[in-house]
């Protein structure tokens, strides 16, 4: 059975734009407003793109950043560094569930980067999937990055090919490597188109995983989350120096914590929060979590949310990661009093 | 939300929408229900709410069970009840407490229960690993010692709490880590069920856990490494 995907060529000129719109994608596929991508995208100028988890100064030379213009920069998923300049060929899958339905993740995850390897293939370079996934190695050197990103029934990868990237300026910049790292071209001993490359990878990806692609633009919903996120998270230092993690991508994030299954008072208040944040929707982003039945993949467990659980203050309305109402139902006006009062209104 | 689908938190079952009155599994109280799972599972209202601990305590005060496990193992599927937590170190001496006062082989008090409750809590949540000591081991040693009066100046009271917490952690450490507060409720249960036939002559029915009914949860399961794996 033959699978459709959106491939989306578009890049951002400011660098942290583009990992911005990477999330946005994958939001907009768990609404429900997109399908897979498969999306490539470059950037003219260089830029040292943190793991979610990495520390700035564990991970990178800071001086050598300056001195050579790098900007600093982080992307949602996990993995190792990635330092990209205008010979890196970036791309972002996002994908939901349905694509892993019945199938061990793992093994999917190395059909995905066998399209990858394969691509390769057609430049006579034959490389191999490092141990963790995280990337393609070619006599022990690294010439394709890649990180994941789980949140509720997406996943995010985000990787960089090094086609003609400036290894001197990498080496510099990089402050713990567990491998050495090459180029397409160097192993290719030949200078190599982008094109060709991005070309390749969408046949391989047509051959192995019987995959068709509809070339597609952005959605306005995208835009919008894009550039939310790019505001709120992607385009500050608090995110990429300090891993500042911001609740939603909203402006306000409501948590709810209900029993399992839900008692009347938990459906009373279930109704209320649904009410008072009508209208509001563009703004407001609500959470319901049923107790015993865990936190979905990639969201944060709030202060709030740990407290209300921990002392099993059900139910309870969480906004802003602040436990603001413990077992007694607000009334919908005084619950969106709280909330425009969040919002700065 | 109304129209959600609820599956029964202690057999799995779909819980089928009723308006019936039916009789919690837990405090047993009646009440008109609104879902019961096709085996009569029903939770209270009132219970679905409770904290950990205060589950523990309404469960016990109205429990007939006889059997230690089959206690613990009800305590554990409730939501209150995390994977991994110190709520594990009640469990553990509360069903052994239950199980004695319901066999009507000791006289065990209701107060004794609050009691227990009040000195296991100085098991901190990851004891094991700070103090070398698992708080289910502890917790099983707390009910010895409350079952026999022992204090520090006892005799053989004294020795036969120790022994129980001794022989509860040897069988704790032989598995290995990360820990599993499940399997360490299990082997706690089962290592003081043996020790009072051994040296009381108590005869407790136990049920066993084996297999876990825990593992698909439990991120850290010990997998092979674990008895009760399967």
């Amino acid at each position: 059975m033959k699978i459709e995907w959106r491939l989306l060529e578009y890049s951002e000129d400011i660098p942290a734009k583009n990992l911005a719109l990477d999330e946005a994608l994958m939001i907009a596929s768990h609404e429900k407003a997109s399908s897979t991508t498969l999306r490539f995208w470059k950037i003219a100028s260089s830029c040292i793109v943190l793991s979610c988890f990495e520390n700035v100064d564990y991970a990178i030379n800071f001086e050598e950043c300056k001195k050579y213009g790098v900007a600093i920069l982080r992307r949602v998923s996990g993995g190792q560094s990635m330092y990209i300049d205008k010979g890196n060929l970036n791309f972002t899958i996002a994908i939901d569930e349905s694509f892993f339905k019945n199938k061990d993740f793992v093994e999917t995850i190395r059909l995905i980067c066998k399209c990858f390897s394969s691509a390769l293939k057609d430049f006579n370079v034959e490389a191999t999937l490092e141990p963790y996934g995280q990337g393609l190695i070619i006599n022990d050197k690294k010439i394709l990055e890649i990180g994941y990103h789980c949140f509720y029934d997406q996943t995010l990868i985000q990787g960089t090919v090094f086609i003609s990237t400036s290894l001197e300026v990498l080496n510099k910049i990089l402050k713990h490597k567990s491998v050495d790292y090459t180029t397409l071209s160097l192993e290719a001993k030949n200078a190599i188109e982008m094109n060709e490359v991005k070309q390749s990878i969408i046949a391989s990806f047509k051959n192995n995983l019987k995959i068709e692609f509809k070339a597609e633009g952005l959605s306005a919903f995208e835009i919008k989350v894009a550039n939310k996120l790019y505001k709120n998270k992607y385009g500050n230092d608090g995110w990429n120096l300090k891993k500042e993690w911001p609740l939603s991508w909203k402006d306000v994030l409501i948590e709810v914590l209900v029993a399992y299954p839900l008692t009347s008072r938990c459906k009373h208040i279930v109704e209320v929060v649904e009410k008072a944040i009508v209208g509001l929707e563009d703004n407001v982003e609500l959470r319901i979590y049923k107790r015993g039945l865990g936190i979905p993949p990639g969201v944060t467990i709030t202060r709030g949310l740990n407290q209300a659980a921990k002392n099993s203050i059900i139910p309870s309305i969480i906004i802003n990661g602040e436990l603001v109402f413990g077992e007694k139902v607000p009334s919908e006006n005084e619950l969106r009093r709280a909330i425009m009062e969040k919002m700065g209104v | 939300m109304n129209n959600e689908e609820y599956y029964c938190i202690i057999c799995e079952k779909l819980m089928l929408s009723t308006n019936e009155n039916a009789v919690c599994s837990y405090c047993k109280k009646e009440e008109k229900a609104d879902y019961v799972c096709p085996n009569g599972h029903y939770v209270c209202e009132e219970c679905r709410l409770a904290s950990g601990e205060g589950l523990i305590l309404k469960t016990c005060k109205v429990s007939t069970e006889l059997d230690p496990m089959k206690l613990a193992i009800l305590l554990m599927k409730h939501p209150a009840i995390p994977m991994h937590g110190p709520e594990h170190h009640y469990i553990v001496g509360c069903s052994i407490l239950l199980a004695l006062k319901n066999s009507k082989k000791f006289e065990i008090k209701e107060s004794y229960i609050e009691g227990f409750l009040r000195r296991a809590k100085k098991f901190p949540y990851g004891s094991c690993g700070l103090l070398g000591i698992c708080g289910a081991a502890g917790g099983a040693g707390t009910a010895i010692s409350i079952v026999t009066k022992a204090t520090m100046m006892s005799d053989k009271e004294r020795s036969f709490a120790m022994e129980v917490v001794s022989e509860s952690l040897k069988e704790i450490s032989k598995i290995g880590g990360p820990r599993c507060c499940k399997a360490s409720t299990f082997l706690a249960i089962e290592t003081t069920v043996k020790l009072l036939n051994e040296k009381l002559g108590v005869s407790i029915p136990i049920h066993n856990p084996n297999p876990c009914k825990f593992s698909k949860k439990n991120q850290e399961c010990l997998g092979k490494k674990c008895p009760y794996f399967g």
